[in-house]
Parts: C-alpha cells; sequence; structure tokens
C-alpha cells in the first residue's frame, strides 16, 4: 500500500504535506502508529562528551539495561540514528561539530540534554570555552539535569521522548534547523 | 631525589631558593642542557604563573631570606616532603611585570622520589624562552598549552600552535588582564518551538 | 603480497587523510586523531584535543577553596574519587594543616576502590574496542558494585567528592565494612572471569601483543606516568616512591610488565586491580577511631605562598601547583594531569601501525579526555 508521496511509507517529519491520497485522519492515524513504533525503539547515536557520557555506558550496562526498552542500540554513526543524547560539557570547539552531526542525522530526530552541562553550562557556564547549553546550537526535546543524572534519570529522560512520541507532543519543528 | 645544592653545582647560574632551583632568563637555556647532561631527569610539567604590575604579589612568609645559609642547608636536607611544602614563593616580591615560569622534574636515578622544581622568572613584554622540546619531548605538549593559555613563547620549535583552545581564539585566557568575550544566550530553538506549540 | 598484485592491477594504495574523531567509538571521549593512511597503515598520527577544554584553571580563580574541590572531579572523571586527593594535598600543605590519622585511612580506602573501579574501566573498554562485549558486561558490573561503596560513603555514584580540605567529608557508613569485603570478593572472581575469557584469547593477544612497543627510555623521555610506564618495565610509583597518607604502612607490590606493548599496558592494570583490593583489605584492617576532619576555618585563608603536590593517581601523576596571594581565592592554580603528558607518545608510535592496532593502542594508553583537556 502507498502511504505517502515520498512512496516509502514513511512521511517524513516536518514534511507537512499529506498526499492527496491520504489526508487527515487517515494520515494522522498512520503516523501516530509510526510514532508509537518510533518509541519503542529509539536508536540514540553515541555522542559522549565528558563525566555523564560514562552513566550513558552505566544505562546500558547490565544493572541498567536500556535494552528493555529497545533503546540500546548505541549507533556510532548518526546516520543510522533518531535521538541524540547530549552527554556532557558542549565547548566552543564542540559546538560546530555537534551541529555537523545533528544534520547528519535523518528525519525525525530528537535530541536529549543529559546532565546539567548540556542543559545550561552546568558549572562550567562561567567559562570563556564553554556553551551554556546545547539548546542555543539545536533544539532540545528532553532536559535530564544533574551532575551527572543516575542512570535511572537517563532512563526515564528517554521515556519522556517516547511518551511524547506517543501522545504526539513532538509533532512537527517550526523550523529545520 | 640527589641533593639539590650538588645538582645547582652542576648546572651553571643556578642557584637554591626556597628549594627551587632558580635561574636566570639569559641562562636558561645552558641550564637545562645542564640537567639533561646529569641525566636521568623526566619532565613532566611545566607551569606559568602570571605577575603583572599591581597583582598583589605574595608577601615572603615566616622564614626571612635573610638567614640565607641556614635555611638553605635546611631546605637542602629536608626529607621527601614532597616539593618545596608550603615554601614561600619568591622571597622578594618582584617588582616588574613578568611570568614564573617552573619546570617540573623526576629523578628517576634516585629510588626516592621529589619534585625538583627548575624556575625562571621572564619579562612580561617579551616573554620567549628556548624550547626544550628537542632534550625533552614530553615538552612538545606541555609548551603548547602554556603558549595556549598563558602566551610564552618557545623558540626553536617547529610548530607553535594552538592545541586546547580553537585556532581563532583570541588572547591567552590565564594571563590576568584577560576578559572573556561576553555571551549572549540567544533565543534557543527550542524555546520558540515551545510557544508555538503552548508548552511541552 | 606484493609478488601478484602489480600496479596495473589498480590495487594499489595512496596516501589519504583519515579523522579519527571527535565523535568517534573507539576514541573515548572527544579525542581526535589525523592520520595519514596508507591503505591501511599509518603513516603519521597528529594528536587533536581540546574538544572538552572547560577553562577550568580561570575558573578557579574566581572562586574559593572550598567552592574548587568539587571541580576537580570533573576532570578525570572515570576516576573522580582520586582527583581531589591531589588538590587536598596540596591546600594542607599550602596551610600546614596535619590531616587525622583516620582521615588518612578512609581517604586510601575509598582512593583505592576509585582505582578499581578506574582500572575496571579501562579492561572493559579495551575490549569492547575488539568488539567483545560480554567481557565489557562482566567489568562494568563489577563495577557498579564499587560505585555502591563509594555512593554510600560520599552520595554520588560517579563524581565522587568525599576528600576535602583536612580529611573526609563523612564518615563511614553502618554496615560499609563488610560489604566492601563481599564486594571486592566478588568483584576478584569476576575479574578471574574476564582473565581467562580476555588475556589468551588469540585475537586479543594477536592485535596487542608486540604493538607499539614502548621502551623504558621512551617512557621517561615522553613524561609517561602511571600503569602506562609501568608496562615499559619500570617500577616508578609515587605511592612507594614518595609515600603520602599512610601508604608506607601497607605492604604492597608496585606491579610492572617488561615488554611494554600494548598486552602489557593492559595486563598491568589486571594486576594492579589485585594489588588495590589488598590494600583495601589491609587498611581496613588497621583503620583507628579518631577525628575524619582537621579543622579548618569555613572563611579559609592561607598564608600567601605556593604549594605543589602530587599523587599517583589512576592513570599517573595527578599534580596541583596551588598559589596563594593571602585572600579567600587562589590567585592561580595549575594542573598537571597524566593523560595529556601520556599521548604525546602517540604521534611517535603510530606510524606503520594498522588502523586497528591503532585503536588497541590509544586504548591502552587508557586516557580521559577531561583529564586531557581539563
Ligand atoms: S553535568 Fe556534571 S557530570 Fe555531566 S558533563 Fe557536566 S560536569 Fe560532567
Amino acid at each position: 500500500m502507498e502511504l505517502t508521496d515520498t512512496g516509502v511509507g514513511l512521511p517524513a517529519h516536518g514534511q507537512s504535506e499529506p498526499s492527496t491520497l491520504i489526508k487527515g485522519k487517515v494520515h494522522d492515524g498512520i503516523e501516530s502508529i509510526l510514532d508509537f513504533c518510533r518509541g519503542n525503539s529509539l536508536w540514540p547515536v553515541t555522542f559522549g562528551l565528558a563525566c555523564c557520557a560514562i552513566e550513558m555506558m552505566t544505562a546500558g550496562s547490565a544493572r541498567y539495561d536500556l535494552s528493555r526498552f529497545g533503546f540500546e542500540v548505541f549507533r556510532p554513526s548518526p546516520r543510522q540514528a533518531d535521538l541524540m543524547i547530549v552527554a556532557g560539557t558542549v565547548t566552543d570547539k564542540m559546538a560546530p561539530l555537534l551541529k555537523t552531526i545533528y544534520d547528519q542525522m535523518p528525519e525525525p530526530k530528537y535530541v536529549l540534554a543529559m546532565g546539567g552541562c548540556a542543559v545550561c553550562g552546568g558549572p562550567f557556564a562561567d567559562s570563556y570555552s564553554v556553551v551554556q547549553g546545547v539548546d542555543t546550537i539545536v533544539p532540545v526535546d528532553v532536559y535530564v539535569p544533574g551532575c551527572p543524572p543516575r542512570p535511572e534519570a537517563l532512563i526515564d529522560g528517554i521515556l519522556k521522548v517516547r511518551a511524547m512520541l506517543r501522545d504526539r507532543k513532538l509533532k512537527e519543528r517550526p523550523f529545520n534547523a | 631525589m640527589r641533593d639539590i645544592t650538588i645538582i645547582a653545582a652542576a648546572i651553571p647560574a643556578a642557584e637554591v631558593k626556597d628549594g627551587l632551583l632558580v635561574v636566570p632568563a639569559k641562562e636558561i637555556e645552558g641550564a637545562l642542557d645542564g640537567l639533561k647532561r646529569l641525566g636521568g631527569f623526566m619532565l613532566f610539567d611545566i607551569s606559568a604563573v602570571d605577575r603583572p604590575t599591581g597583582s598583589p604579589a605574595p608577601q615572603p612568609a615566616a622564614s626571612t631570606p635573610g638567614a640565607a645559609p641556614g635555611a638553605l642547608a635546611a631546605a637542602a636536607s629536608a626529607p621527601a616532603s614532597a616539593v618545596p611544602g608550603a615554601a614561600p614563593a619568591q622571597s622578594s616580591a618582584p617588582a616588574q611585570p613578568c611570568f614564573e615560569l617552573s619546570y617540573r622534574f623526576m629523578d628517576m636515578r634516585e629510588k626516592a622520589k621529589d619534585v625538583l622544581t627548575l624556575r625562571v622568572i621572564i619579562d612580561r613584554d617579551h616573554p620567549v624562552v628556548p624550547s626544550v622540546a628537542r632534550l625533552w619531548p614530553a615538552a612538545d605538549v606541555l609548551e603548547r598549552e602554556v603558549w595556549d593559555l598563558m602566551g610564552i613563547e618557545f623558540s626553536g620549535r617547529l610548530k607553535q600552535e594552538r592545541i586546547l583552545l580553537k585556532s581563532d581564539f583570541v588572547g591567552h585566557p590565564l594571563r590576568k588582564d584577560f576578559v572573556a568575550p561576553k555571551r549572549e544566550r540567544f533565543p534557543s530553538p527550542s524555546w520558540d518551538r515551545k510557544a508555538a506549540e503552548g508548552g511541552l | 603480497m606484493s609478488d601478484f598484485i602489480t600496479e596495473a592491477d589498480g590495487l594499489e594504495t595512496q596516501e589519504f587523510i583519515l579523522n579519527l574523531g571527535p565523535q568517534h567509538p573507539s576514541t573515548h571521549g572527544v579525542y581526535r586523531a589525523r592520520l595519514i593512511m596508507d591503505g591501511e597503515t599509518v603513516i603519521s598520527a597528529e594528536n587533536k584535543v581540546g574538544y572538552l577544554h572547560r577553562g577550568i584553571e580561570k575558573l578557579a580563580e574566581g572562586i574559593t577553596y572550598a567552592q574548587f574541590t568539587p571541580y576537580t572531579t570533573r576532570f578525570d572523571y572515570v576516576a573522580g574519587a582520586l582527583q581531589p586527593w591531589a588538590w587536598c594535598l596540596a591546600l594542607e600543605k599550602l596551610g600546614n594543616i596535619v590531616v587525622p590519622e583516620r582521615a588518612e585511612y578512609l581517604r586510601v580506602i575509598v582512593g583505592e576502590l576509585q582505582r578499581i573501579a578506574s582500572h575496571l574501566v579501562m579492561l572493559g573498554s579495551i575490549v569492547l574496542d575488539f568488539s567483545a562485549i560480554t567481557p565489557w558486561t562482566y567489568v562494568f558490573n563489577a563495577r557498579e558494585d564499587i560505585s555502591d561503596l563509594l555512593e554510600a560513603v560520599s552520595g554520588s555514584r560517579l563524581l565522587v567528592n568525599y576528600f576535602v580540605n583536612g580529611g573526609v567529608n563523612a564518615d563511614l557508613p553502618e554496615g560499609w565494612i563488610p560489604k566492601v569485603e563481599k564486594a571486592l570478593d566478588s568483584m576478584l572472581k569476576r575479574l578471574d572471569d574476564f582473565d581467562r575469557m580476555v588475556s589468551g584469547n588469540e585475537i586479543f593477544v594477536g592485535r596487542t601483543k608486540g604493538i607499539a612497543v614502548v621502551s623504558a627510555e621512551e617512557a621517561i623521555e615522553y613524561g609517561i606516568t602511571g600503569a602506562s610506564l609501568r608496562a615499559s618495565g619500570l617500577t616508578f610509583d609515587l605511592r612507594k616512591d614518595s609515600p603520602y597518607s599512610i601508604y608506607d604502612r601497607l605492604d604492597f607490590e608496585v606491579q610492572s610488565m617488561p615488554a611494554g606493548d600494548s598486552f602489557d599496558r593492559y595486563y598491568v592494570r589486571l594486576l594492579e586491580i589485585r594489588e588495590s583490593a589488598k590494600m583495601v583489605r589491609q587498611a581496613l584492617k588497621q583503620l583507628p577511631a579518631g577525628d575524619i576532619r582537621a579543622k579548618v576555618a569555613k572563611v579559609w585563608r592561607p598564608a600567601p605562598g605556593e604549594a605543589y603536590a602530587a599523587i599517583e593517581a589512576a592513570r599517573g601523576i595527578m599534580g596541583y601547583q596551588v598559589v596563594s596571594d593571602g585572600t579567600v581565592k587562589p590567585y592561580r592554580v595549575h594542573m598537571r594531569s597524566p593523560s595529556f603528558c601520556n599521548i604525546g607518545i602517540i604521534p611517535a608510535k603510530a606510524p606503520g601501525l594498522t588502523l586497528q592496532d591503532f585503536i588497541a593502542f590509544i586504548a591502552s594508553l587508557d586516557f580521559v579526555l577531561g583529564d586531557i583537556d581539563r
């Protein structure tokens, strides 16, 4: 069955022009099914920057077992991922690279800011070389505060992304950053 | 560690002050060469302190520089209480704006280890010292860091580029007169979306 | 190979530039190497660091001594508890503070537990770079038990802020000591499993034995310290050679390995874990009663002066230079971090390695980016 005019069945977020065939409710319904599925298999890109990355690794290890929820497929390549967990301090030197990696991720994509540093600069907010929060560079969907947040907090954050997907709150981005 | 007075005797123009080996800026090349020739020293740290005019230069602490010979002997024979304990820094506050550059060594020949500090005071307006990367390859990264953050130039190096900061960074942040550029926390894209959707 | 592949076949290789990192799963953080490759062989390598430079030495000049203490754990975040030790030692020298005996013991216990946890991460991540995931879960599980212990004393799993100027933050919680014994037992059992699983593994040995050999002289020239130096046959360890705290009262051997290759750098850490476990047990036996913190004024103003202190941290010599001008804030703080010097050897040793051996080599150096960039 042809779902959209892209022809491959995955309506891309941000392209809000549904085909003439499927409009309104049908389109919405299919998208919500897809979002439901996406929410159960978010693939994060490995993007460890600092201390918080160690807790991110721990979340994937046996005790916390992120794979219970289907989120354990950490992808080294941004092109295969749909969730970016920014775990750590973003510096001025790193910022352009972070933006590049974000741009390389295919839509739909979500960003989770983990730890005080990624949320607002954290303990290093006053420094001459630290970006005051990753949301000044890329749009952020979920903030997980803490220094570092516990693995449970990270898992909760990812579950929030899932919940938002299910509630269809992450509809469209007003801009394509 | 080998006795600091013996080391000082083997190095041209070096004197022992508060447990540090102090060399005048002009003689630094010869001094480091001499230390290398003594052999067995591992260079493991280079650091610099900025002392511009008007900065609160440290006051000499309890020990007076007047009691030189006795104090020297005491400092030299002090047991391996790692480094000049709370050594009063420079006995006399430097009047000129300057940088205090310290090279730190471990003596790998002796079993008991201690930190040997070689201190040189350099002119703040013209901060250039010869590079020691040809003697100790470890100095390569250390010198680059000092140049990057403090702006002390090491002459005779192949490459002098920033190591920690972006290549287009202006200034040397650890200098006392460095002022960080003001940051605007500009409205972020995600705030926009929140506003558009009435909050998430 | 060149016997039957000629240039005419079109299979000749060409030099190209490969950027490894800063976002790469096997660089353990935001390390970047600029490699010039010929096919699979590295021709030259250049370190590019600074992607995590947080400007901490400048920040320190704007806050008080006590406020800076928690910052110190944020650099070598894999071995968080050990970092403030050097800082506190420097402050104690600056202010002539005598740390109570019990506090010294607690420092050694927590410090060695942290060293174990840190080395476990190293063991796990080097095998992870060979795509071996099972051993990684073993060591991370073992590390979890230790994280729990550290959390019980300090309140934090990862960045353990237990050391303060003049002693330690809190006394041991009730029932902690038997838990340590239990955790060490199970950790050592897991470690033996890990050892059996990995150390004899043919792929692992093939990719680490005889790779990137660093001789003792070279290691000294390049200022390498810590376990990476001890893998080159030297027994240089500040805990033994310039004993701080109460290390002179413990009976332990400095572990070293003779060859200086990637395998030895890996194996010496495994040996050190066992040694550290021994030290923790001894310290727990000798643990005296008493105060846990010397009296230090809330608003602490050390006399003007300067102090330098160095400790044997998990990755090598961690040193702090603190210059005071008599106010509540430090005039200048300089950190000497072990990883920063240890990576200096990479450009010298990389040429001639294949890419996968290069990955094993940098993993065996066990650097932490927070420690390099500060
Ligand atoms: S929030 Fe805290 S733990 Fe996380 S990266 Fe920043 S300093 Fe490290």
